[in-house]
């Protein structure tokens, strides 16, 4: 019975060509395009910032170990990375970086006393490197990455001298006998590198195919009921022998049908962004974000952006259950999806790292915040809110799910509880809306 | 006998009163019986309180007082039951715009059928019913309003209620179409023994259809019997100056 109701509703809403192209094309569109704009921007950007290695970096060099292999470094950088070195005297890093920003030096490389002495023993060394973002463009991300790859790069060399000089080291020392710490100095405060690169890449762009559905899903909803009412539809359906419960399952099997196939659609273009951006960005710089998303990740994402869309329809449901017909109940959501972007742009602006947890709590709480949070919580590995925010998602999706069902029974749907009243206030909305 | 007799009553209304929740009292006590096998009429101008009443009997509002039971099962504490026996087309109905006409009715068929079998039949029947032909085919989108009309009424039918509640089931049709929905309400309910219970403001109509009518005026019963008795009693020429005499005037 529920499942002959169910293929009449999805015939009916998937024959609808503004449904497929609003809930299939437009997320899986959304990040191919992404993906392709990212992934060229990042190409051109990178070859920006080759030619400007070529033509060779400029460094400043605070040598603290003045040993044979800070000698070493510095010809290495002379040699292979064209660097100009402006050599510094010893002091706090970020100040001395400031003074050399000022000089148009934008990074600080610092060989830490002991460097020569460990190396020579079979001890891993150690890097530093300081550098100055000028803003989150991708090429200025990718000179970044340029100064904050040089440890990396620096131990590569050295491992091939290492292994070629003697036979009797500790393998995993020689593969990797330099490691670096990297700082990045934005808008005057030190930052993390990764957090950096995550609010540049993630924050700002993946969201918007989630928020784009959430919406779309609680309108169509709507529209699901509305177009009942509408086309008059709606009293016969209600005087078949199904169960009010059935007719209210149905339309939310159905939307959950669509909504699941949304959400798989939004993850194939979601996978496709990731490996086009992270392949165009190749080593090194950058991978490192993308690593956080693993599939799990993806998985997770794929669950809050389901949950979140399916309380979108059921809300959208209820809510477009006041309305009379497509417009007004459309307008019944479109009200209420007002509101409820507030909230969706704090958790899109919230830090993770840097908030307070209360408030990042309380963002967390608000229905629909869910996939921000969980992506946000997978790039700084703060699962902790993921789950805060999915939880109360779902609590929200239970409640709703209640109010259906009683807006449902007895003649509440026909008739209205206030008639005149509420009619005015519809039209009101409408008119206002137009 | 008389325990038999009351069994035997399709639709018993004892006085209904139906306010809404707006305040507006749209029947005031009606009080009316159908039997089995007949097709009963309620007429009346726009407003009188016929949808409101045929509203009540499909399940689909709930009484303010007085009582009504379908085949001896009262349609508020029963309303389940009710539905499995009863088929309603409302008034200015539709059906699902992308589904094709053949589509509506084997999702409807198969919500009333034990089995696929029985479903396929009936959509067989729907589709002889509507005299819709090839047509049966295309999308609901497509259709004008008479054979959207003449579609709803075979799924209505289709299903083999014991009683089939139309609401105004010729109004804004044509002619031709309104003919057509006539002769197939008479010839299925005699070949059937389908009890109807319909409503028009038609008060012609209703003549050739109805072997019982009542006459509803601001949510009462104001005349009631068999359309020739009622014109023959008041001495007038047809049901509608009946209605003027009863009303007084207007
Ligand atoms: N949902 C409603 N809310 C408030 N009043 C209504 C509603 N539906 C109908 N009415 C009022 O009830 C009265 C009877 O209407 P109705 O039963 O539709 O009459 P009829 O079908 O005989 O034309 C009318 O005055 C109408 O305005
Ligand atoms: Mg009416």
């Amino acid at each position: 019975m529920l499942r002959v109701l169910v293929v009449k509703e999805l015939k009916d809403l998937l024959r609808d060509r503004k449904l497929l192209i609003g809930m299939i094309l437009a997320p899986l569109l959304i990040y191919v395009a992404m993906g392709a704009v990212m992934s060229f921007s990042i190409r051109e950007s990178m070859r920006a910032v080759e030619e400007r290695v070529e033509k060779g970096v400029e460094l400043g060099l605070m040598d603290l170990d003045k040993g044979p292999y800070s000698t070493l470094l510095r010809q290495f950088l002379e040699r292979f990375m064209r660097a100009r070195i402006v050599e510094v005297e010893p002091g706090p890093p970020s100040k001395v970086l400031r003074k050399l920003i000022a000089k148009r030096v934008p990074a600080l490389l610092v060989v830490p006393r002991g460097f020569s002495r460990n190396i020579s023993r079979g001890l891993r060394g150690f890097l530093e490197v300081y550098v100055e973002i000028g803003d989150l463009s991708i090429s200025s991300m990718a000179l970044a990455g340029v100064y904050s790859s040089i440890p990396e790069r620096f131990s590569q060399y050295l491992s091939t001298i290492i292994i070629s000089n003697s036979s009797s080291v500790n393998p995993v020392f020689a593969k990797d006998p330099v490691g670096g710490v990297s700082k990045a100095l934005f808008a005057g405060s030190e930052v993390d590198m990764a957090l950096l690169q995550s609010m540049m890449g993630q924050a700002f762009m993946l969201p918007i195919a989630p928020m784009l559905v959430v919406g779309y899903a609680a309108s169509l909803a709507a529209m699901s009921i509305g177009v009942e009412k509408e086309e008059k539809t709606l009293e016969v359906l209600l005087s078949l022998p199904i169960g009010r419960r059935g007719i209210v399952l149905a339309k939310l099997t159905s939307s959950l049908a669509i909504a699941a196939l949304s959400s798989v659609s939004m993850m194939v273009g979601l996978a496709y962004y990731i490996s086009s951006v992270s392949t165009s960005i190749g080593g090194g710089f950058g991978t490192s974000i993308f690593g956080f998303v693993g599939p799990e990740g993806l998985a997770m994402f794929a669950a809050a952006v389901f949950l979140s869309v399916l309380l979108a329809s059921t809300l959208g449901l209820y809510l477009g259950s006041f309305g009379e017909d497509v417009r007004s109940a459309q307008s019944m959501v479109g009200f209420v999806w007002i509101v409820a972007t507030v909230p969706l742009y704090l958790a899109m602006f919230s830090d993770l790292a840097l908030d307070p947890p209360q408030r990042l709590l309380a963002i967390a709480s608000i229905p629909f915040t869910a996939p921000l949070m969980v992506l946000k919580a997978l790039v700084s590995s703060r699962l902790l809110y993921a789950a805060v925010s999915m939880a109360s998602e779902l609590l929200v999706l239970i409640l709703v799910i209640l109010l259906l069902a009683k807006r449902f029974e007895g003649e509440k749907l026909l008739v209205g509880r206030g008639g005149a009243r509420r009619r005015r206030w519809g039209t009101l909305l409408v008119k206002r809306r137009a | 006998m008389e325990r038999l007799g009351r069994v035997n009553l399709a639709v018993e209304v004892k006085e209904l009163v139906k306010v809404y929740p707006g305040g507006v009292a749209a029947v005031r006590g009606l009080s009316f019986v159908v039997e089995e096998g007949e097709i009963y009429g309620l007429i009346g101008p726009n407003g009188a309180g016929k949808t409101t009443t045929l509203r009540i009997i499909a399940t689909l509002l709930k009484p303010t007082s007085g009582s009504v039971r379908v085949f001896g099962l009262d349609v508020v504490r029963e309303a389940p039951r009710v539905r499995r026996i009863i088929s309603y087309l409302p008034e200015e109905a539709g059906a699902y715009r992308n589904l094709t006409g053949y589509e509506y009715l084997s999702f409807m068929a198969r919500l009333y059928a034990a089995s696929r079998r029985d479903a396929e039949e009936m959509v067989e029947e729907a589709i002889r019913i509507s005299g819709l032909g090839d047509r049966i085919h295309d999308k609901v989108k497509t259709y004008s309003k008479g054979m959207k009309r003449r579609l709803l009424l075979a799924r209505t039918l289709m299903v083999r209620p014991r009683l089939a509640i139309l609401d105004e089931p010729t109004s804004g049709l044509d002619v031709i179409h309104a003919l057509h929905v006539r002769r197939v309400i008479r010839d299925y309910a005699r070949s059937h023994g389908v009890t109807v219970l319909l409503s028009s403001h038609n008060m012609l109509e209703v003549e050739y259809l109805c072997s019982r009518v009542g006459i509803v005026h601001q949510g009462r019963l104001v005349a009631e019997g068999e359309p020739r008795r009622l014109i023959e009693e008041h001495g007038v020429g047809n049901l509608e100056e009946v209605f003027a005499k009863v009303v007084g005037g207007a």
